[in-house]
Protein backbone atom coordinates (compact mmCIF):
# COMPACT_ATOMS: atom_id res chain seq x y z
CA UNK A 1 0.00 0.00 0.00
CA UNK A 2 1.46 3.49 -1.24
CA UNK A 3 1.72 5.76 1.25
CA UNK A 4 0.73 9.53 1.28
CA UNK A 5 3.04 11.96 -1.37
CA UNK A 6 5.04 14.71 0.75
CA UNK A 7 6.09 18.01 -1.20
CA UNK A 8 9.20 19.16 -0.34
CA UNK A 9 10.38 22.76 -1.62
CA UNK A 10 13.87 23.66 -1.09
CA UNK A 11 13.86 27.54 -0.42
CA UNK A 12 17.47 28.01 -0.91
CA UNK A 13 17.86 26.01 -3.79
CA UNK A 14 14.07 26.32 -5.44
CA UNK A 15 13.77 22.84 -5.93
CA UNK A 16 10.70 20.98 -5.59
CA UNK A 17 10.21 17.27 -5.09
CA UNK A 18 7.11 15.10 -4.19
CA UNK A 19 7.85 11.57 -3.06
CA UNK A 20 5.68 8.92 -0.38
CA UNK A 21 6.39 9.67 3.29
CA UNK A 22 8.63 7.52 4.70
CA UNK A 23 7.53 5.53 8.25
CA UNK A 24 8.41 8.10 10.75
CA UNK A 25 6.56 11.00 8.93
CA UNK A 26 3.85 8.13 7.73
CA UNK A 27 3.51 7.37 11.69
CA UNK A 28 3.00 11.41 12.29
CA UNK A 29 0.34 11.22 9.30
CA UNK A 30 -1.57 8.57 11.14
CA UNK A 31 -1.07 10.24 14.32
CA UNK A 32 -2.92 13.60 12.96
CA UNK A 33 -5.49 11.51 11.51
CA UNK A 34 -6.69 9.43 14.71
CA UNK A 35 -6.11 12.92 17.18
CA UNK A 36 -8.52 14.94 13.92
CA UNK A 37 -11.02 12.09 14.19
CA UNK A 38 -11.15 12.32 18.34
CA UNK A 39 -11.79 16.33 17.60
CA UNK A 40 -14.37 15.98 15.44
CA UNK A 41 -15.91 13.02 17.74
CA UNK A 42 -15.88 15.29 20.28
CA UNK A 43 -16.95 18.58 18.81
CA UNK A 44 -20.17 15.90 17.57
CA UNK A 45 -20.75 14.82 21.25
CA UNK A 46 -20.44 18.45 22.94
CA UNK A 47 -23.11 19.58 19.52
CA UNK A 48 -25.18 16.89 20.71
CA UNK A 49 -25.34 17.80 24.19
CA UNK A 50 -25.74 20.91 23.47
CA UNK A 51 -28.75 20.60 21.16
CA UNK A 52 -30.34 18.43 23.89
CA UNK A 53 -30.21 20.90 26.06
CA UNK A 54 -31.65 23.83 24.22
CA UNK A 55 -34.37 21.14 23.64
CA UNK A 56 -34.70 20.59 27.59
CA UNK A 57 -35.07 24.61 27.76
CA UNK A 58 -37.32 24.81 24.35
CA UNK A 59 -35.20 27.55 23.34
CA UNK A 60 -32.98 27.75 19.89
CA UNK A 61 -29.59 28.67 19.31
CA UNK A 62 -30.16 32.15 18.60
CA UNK A 63 -32.43 32.83 21.68
CA UNK A 64 -29.83 30.88 23.90
CA UNK A 65 -27.79 33.41 22.27
CA UNK A 66 -29.88 36.08 22.91
CA UNK A 67 -30.17 34.94 26.46
CA UNK A 68 -26.41 35.14 27.01
CA UNK A 69 -25.60 37.99 25.14
CA UNK B 1 51.09 89.21 -41.26
CA UNK B 2 48.66 88.38 -39.15
CA UNK B 3 50.67 90.09 -35.83
CA UNK B 4 50.56 93.12 -37.92
CA UNK B 5 48.22 94.66 -34.71
CA UNK B 6 46.54 97.83 -35.04
CA UNK B 7 47.27 100.60 -37.70
CA UNK B 8 45.03 104.40 -37.06
CA UNK B 9 44.75 105.88 -40.33
CA UNK B 10 44.64 109.75 -40.95
CA UNK B 11 42.84 111.85 -43.09
CA UNK B 12 44.77 111.73 -46.87
CA UNK B 13 46.48 108.33 -45.65
CA UNK B 14 47.27 105.50 -48.54
CA UNK B 15 45.51 102.06 -47.92
CA UNK B 16 48.08 100.08 -50.04
CA UNK B 17 47.06 95.96 -50.48
CA UNK B 18 49.76 94.81 -48.06
CA UNK B 19 48.00 96.83 -45.39
CA UNK B 20 44.71 95.69 -46.50
CA UNK B 21 45.95 91.99 -46.22
CA UNK B 22 47.90 92.80 -43.03
CA UNK B 23 45.46 94.80 -41.19
CA UNK B 24 42.23 93.31 -42.19
CA UNK B 25 42.00 90.60 -44.38
CA UNK B 26 44.72 88.74 -41.74
CA UNK B 27 43.33 90.37 -38.89
CA UNK B 28 39.34 89.21 -39.46
CA UNK B 29 37.69 85.82 -38.65
CA UNK B 30 37.24 83.79 -41.60
CA UNK B 31 34.21 81.73 -41.85
CA UNK B 32 35.09 78.84 -44.01
CA UNK B 33 32.88 75.73 -44.78
CA UNK B 34 34.78 72.98 -43.32
CA UNK B 35 38.93 72.63 -43.08
CA UNK B 36 39.39 71.54 -46.46
CA UNK B 37 38.66 74.59 -47.74
CA UNK B 38 40.16 76.88 -45.45
CA UNK B 39 43.50 74.68 -46.25
CA UNK B 40 42.38 75.23 -50.17
CA UNK B 41 41.57 79.43 -49.35
CA UNK B 42 44.51 80.16 -47.40
CA UNK B 43 47.29 78.25 -49.36
CA UNK B 44 50.46 80.20 -49.46
CA UNK B 45 49.14 83.26 -46.84
CA UNK B 46 49.27 81.18 -43.68
CA UNK B 47 50.35 83.57 -40.97
CA UNK B 48 50.85 82.86 -37.18
CA UNK B 49 47.66 84.51 -35.48
CA UNK B 50 44.86 84.19 -37.82
CA UNK B 51 41.66 82.81 -36.69
CA UNK B 52 39.07 80.90 -38.57
CA UNK B 53 35.47 79.73 -37.78
CA UNK B 54 34.52 76.33 -39.62
CA UNK B 55 31.05 76.18 -40.14
CA UNK B 56 30.25 72.18 -40.18
CA UNK B 57 31.88 72.10 -36.77
CA UNK B 58 31.51 75.18 -35.49
CA UNK B 59 34.68 75.50 -34.05
CA UNK B 60 36.77 78.97 -33.64
CA UNK B 61 40.06 77.91 -34.38
CA UNK B 62 43.44 80.11 -34.25
CA UNK B 63 46.62 79.46 -36.31
CA UNK B 64 49.97 78.62 -34.06
CA UNK B 65 52.16 79.06 -37.06
CA UNK B 66 52.64 75.24 -37.25
CA UNK B 67 49.03 74.34 -36.91
CA UNK B 68 45.36 74.95 -36.71
CA UNK B 69 44.14 74.60 -32.68
CA UNK B 70 40.77 74.96 -31.20
CA UNK B 71 40.02 78.00 -28.91
CA UNK B 72 38.24 76.54 -26.16
CA UNK B 73 37.63 78.38 -22.98
CA UNK B 74 40.12 77.10 -20.77
CA UNK B 75 36.87 77.29 -18.04
CA UNK B 76 34.64 75.43 -19.47
CA UNK B 77 33.90 71.77 -18.88
CA UNK B 78 34.77 69.97 -21.39
CA UNK B 79 32.91 67.67 -23.46
CA UNK B 80 35.57 65.06 -23.17
CA UNK B 81 35.05 64.54 -18.92
CA UNK B 82 31.77 62.79 -19.48
CA UNK B 83 32.59 59.13 -21.15
CA UNK B 84 29.39 57.44 -20.89
CA UNK B 85 25.49 57.46 -20.90
CA UNK B 86 24.31 58.80 -17.43
CA UNK B 87 27.44 59.97 -16.31
CA UNK B 88 27.01 63.48 -14.45
CA UNK B 89 29.59 66.05 -12.94
CA UNK B 90 30.35 67.64 -9.55
CA UNK B 91 32.74 69.76 -8.43
CA UNK B 92 35.26 67.56 -6.78
CA UNK B 93 37.08 70.67 -5.27
CA UNK B 94 35.97 74.22 -5.50
CA UNK B 95 36.67 75.12 -8.99
CA UNK B 96 37.26 71.37 -10.22
CA UNK B 97 34.59 69.87 -12.25
CA UNK B 98 34.89 65.69 -11.89
CA UNK B 99 32.91 63.16 -13.49
CA UNK B 100 30.65 60.70 -11.81
CA UNK B 101 29.90 57.61 -13.86
CA UNK B 102 26.21 56.75 -13.65
CA UNK B 103 25.22 54.03 -11.00
CA UNK B 104 23.72 50.21 -11.64
CA UNK B 105 19.59 50.29 -11.52
CA UNK B 106 18.48 50.91 -8.13
CA UNK B 107 20.92 52.34 -7.01
CA UNK B 108 20.73 56.17 -5.27
CA UNK B 109 22.86 59.19 -5.07
CA UNK B 110 24.02 59.81 -1.86
CA UNK B 111 27.29 61.57 -0.53
CA UNK B 112 30.22 60.19 1.47
CA UNK B 113 33.07 62.07 2.16
CA UNK B 114 31.97 65.49 1.03
CA UNK B 115 31.18 64.18 -2.26
CA UNK B 116 28.29 63.22 -4.47
CA UNK B 117 28.45 58.95 -4.97
CA UNK B 118 25.73 56.45 -6.28
CA UNK B 119 24.87 53.81 -3.49
CA UNK B 120 22.57 50.63 -3.27
CA UNK B 121 20.10 51.84 -0.88
CA UNK B 122 20.10 49.91 2.47
CA UNK B 123 16.67 47.35 2.32
CA UNK B 124 14.25 47.76 4.92
CA UNK B 125 10.45 46.96 5.61
CA UNK B 126 10.16 45.44 2.10
CA UNK B 127 8.84 42.07 1.55
CA UNK B 128 11.28 39.37 -0.30
CA UNK B 129 9.37 36.39 -2.01
CA UNK B 130 11.13 33.48 -1.00
CA UNK B 131 9.15 30.39 -2.29
CA UNK B 132 5.28 30.49 -4.25
CA UNK B 133 3.80 27.27 -5.01
CA UNK B 134 0.64 24.75 -5.09
CA UNK B 135 -0.54 22.73 -2.18
CA UNK B 136 -0.22 19.34 -3.01
CA UNK B 137 -0.03 15.54 -1.66
CA UNK B 138 -0.51 15.07 2.04
CA UNK B 139 2.12 17.64 3.08
CA UNK B 140 4.36 20.49 2.00
CA UNK B 141 7.52 21.14 3.46
CA UNK B 142 9.42 24.35 2.92
CA UNK B 143 12.92 23.71 3.93
CA UNK B 144 16.63 25.29 4.17
CA UNK B 145 14.96 28.78 5.25
CA UNK B 146 17.29 31.43 4.68
CA UNK B 147 17.72 33.20 8.65
CA UNK B 148 18.60 36.98 6.75
CA UNK B 149 15.15 38.41 7.75
CA UNK B 150 13.36 39.44 10.49
CA UNK B 151 10.17 37.96 10.20
CA UNK B 152 8.40 35.16 7.94
CA UNK B 153 5.10 35.35 6.53
CA UNK B 154 3.15 32.81 5.08
CA UNK B 155 0.54 33.25 2.61
CA UNK B 156 -1.79 30.21 1.68
CA UNK B 157 -4.89 30.91 -0.92
CA UNK B 158 -7.54 28.89 -1.18
CA UNK B 159 -6.89 26.06 0.53
CA UNK B 160 -9.62 22.95 0.16
CA UNK B 161 -8.77 19.36 0.68
CA UNK B 162 -10.31 16.11 0.37
CA UNK B 163 -11.99 15.67 3.48
CA UNK B 164 -12.72 18.14 6.43
CA UNK B 165 -9.77 18.48 7.94
CA UNK B 166 -7.58 21.42 10.56
CA UNK B 167 -4.19 22.48 8.55
CA UNK B 168 -1.26 22.08 10.86
CA UNK B 169 1.59 23.76 11.22
CA UNK B 170 4.98 22.10 12.40
CA UNK B 171 8.90 23.96 12.53
CA UNK B 172 11.56 21.65 11.85
CA UNK B 173 9.52 18.80 11.74
CA UNK B 174 9.43 19.27 15.48
CA UNK B 175 6.21 16.88 16.10
CA UNK B 176 6.95 16.31 20.03
CA UNK B 177 4.39 18.34 21.92
CA UNK B 178 5.95 21.70 22.26
CA UNK B 179 3.40 23.97 20.79
CA UNK B 180 0.50 26.24 22.12
CA UNK B 181 -2.49 29.06 20.85
CA UNK B 182 -3.70 31.62 23.12
CA UNK B 183 -6.11 34.54 22.52
CA UNK B 184 -5.46 37.84 24.74
CA UNK B 185 -3.68 37.31 28.16
CA UNK B 186 -2.81 33.93 29.43
CA UNK B 187 -1.18 32.54 32.04
CA UNK B 188 0.14 28.71 33.07
CA UNK B 189 -0.10 27.96 29.41
CA UNK B 190 1.50 24.38 28.54
CA UNK B 191 2.83 22.97 25.42
CA UNK B 192 0.60 20.17 25.23
CA UNK B 193 0.28 20.62 21.15
CA UNK B 194 1.70 18.56 18.90
CA UNK B 195 1.21 20.90 15.54
CA UNK B 196 -0.65 24.20 15.53
CA UNK B 197 -3.77 24.49 13.60
CA UNK B 198 -3.81 27.37 11.24
CA UNK B 199 -7.15 26.84 9.66
CA UNK B 200 -9.97 24.24 10.02
CA UNK B 201 -11.83 24.19 6.64
CA UNK B 202 -15.26 21.63 6.48
CA UNK B 203 -15.85 22.26 3.00
CA UNK B 204 -14.64 20.61 0.33
CA UNK B 205 -16.27 21.73 -2.51
CA UNK B 206 -15.57 25.78 -2.40
CA UNK B 207 -11.98 27.27 -1.92
CA UNK B 208 -12.14 31.30 -0.84
CA UNK B 209 -10.07 31.10 1.92
CA UNK B 210 -7.22 33.18 3.13
CA UNK B 211 -4.38 32.65 5.58
CA UNK B 212 -1.79 34.53 7.01
CA UNK B 213 0.76 33.51 9.15
CA UNK B 214 3.54 35.80 11.04
CA UNK B 215 6.19 34.37 12.20
CA UNK B 216 8.61 36.64 14.65
CA UNK B 217 11.75 37.05 14.78
CA UNK B 218 12.15 33.45 13.36
CA UNK B 219 16.05 33.34 13.54
CA UNK B 220 17.14 34.13 16.75
CA UNK B 221 18.63 31.76 18.91
CA UNK B 222 17.78 33.11 22.56
CA UNK B 223 14.24 33.00 22.57
CA UNK B 224 10.78 30.49 21.42
CA UNK B 225 9.22 31.56 18.85
CA UNK B 226 6.26 33.47 18.36
CA UNK B 227 3.31 33.62 15.22
CA UNK B 228 0.32 35.30 14.69
CA UNK B 229 -1.96 33.33 12.91
CA UNK B 230 -5.27 35.09 11.12
CA UNK B 231 -6.97 32.80 8.53
CA UNK B 232 -11.03 32.72 6.89
CA UNK B 233 -12.49 29.71 4.85
CA UNK B 234 -16.02 29.16 3.57
CA UNK B 235 -17.80 28.22 6.08
CA UNK B 236 -18.90 24.29 6.49
CA UNK B 237 -22.68 24.67 5.81
CA UNK B 238 -22.96 28.28 3.22
CA UNK B 239 -20.33 29.04 1.03
CA UNK B 240 -21.98 32.96 1.80
CA UNK B 241 -20.44 32.40 5.36
CA UNK B 242 -17.21 32.08 7.12
CA UNK B 243 -15.28 30.19 9.59
CA UNK B 244 -12.45 32.19 10.98
CA UNK B 245 -9.50 32.43 14.17
CA UNK B 246 -7.16 35.31 14.75
CA UNK B 247 -4.65 34.18 17.91
CA UNK B 248 -1.14 33.85 18.36
CA UNK B 249 0.95 30.32 18.45
CA UNK B 250 3.86 29.99 20.42
CA UNK B 251 6.41 27.27 19.52
CA UNK B 252 8.85 26.39 22.57
CA UNK B 253 12.05 26.38 21.04
CA UNK B 254 14.96 28.64 20.78
CA UNK B 255 16.51 27.46 17.56
CA UNK B 256 16.13 29.06 14.31
CA UNK B 257 13.30 28.32 12.28
CA UNK B 258 14.36 26.71 9.13
CA UNK B 259 11.66 24.93 7.86
CA UNK B 260 8.04 25.02 7.95
CA UNK B 261 5.61 22.03 7.76
CA UNK B 262 1.75 22.11 6.46
CA UNK B 263 0.14 18.89 7.07
CA UNK B 264 -3.85 17.97 6.89
CA UNK B 265 -5.30 16.58 9.79
CA UNK B 266 -7.51 14.39 7.03
CA UNK B 267 -7.60 13.97 3.24
CA UNK B 268 -4.82 15.52 0.99
CA UNK B 269 -4.62 19.36 -0.80
CA UNK B 270 -6.91 19.27 -3.51
CA UNK B 271 -6.37 23.02 -3.99
CA UNK B 272 -4.62 25.96 -2.59
CA UNK B 273 -1.24 27.88 -2.73
CA UNK B 274 1.60 29.21 -0.80
CA UNK B 275 3.84 32.46 -0.59
CA UNK B 276 6.39 32.39 1.64
CA UNK B 277 8.00 35.87 2.91
CA UNK B 278 10.50 37.28 4.04
CA UNK B 279 10.32 40.59 5.97
CA UNK B 280 13.30 43.26 6.31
Amino acid sequence: MSKPIIKIHNIETGEEIEREMNDAEFAQYQADQIAEQARQVEEAAKEAARQELLDKLGITAEEAKLLLG
Amino acid sequence: MAGAGYKLFNTGDVLTAQQVNEYLMQQTVMSFANAAARTTALSGVLSEGMVSYLQDTNVVEIYTGASWVSLDDPNAIQNSLLTTTGDTIYASAASTPARLGIGTTGQVLTVAGGVPSWATPASSGGFTSLATGSLSGSQVDLTSISGSYIDLVLVIRDYRASAANGLLMRFNADSNARYNNFVGLVTGTTFGNTSQTISRNTNTSTANGLIIVRIFDYANTATYKLNKIDSIVTDETSNTSISGQSNCGVYNQTGAITQINLTLSSGTFSEGSYILYGVK
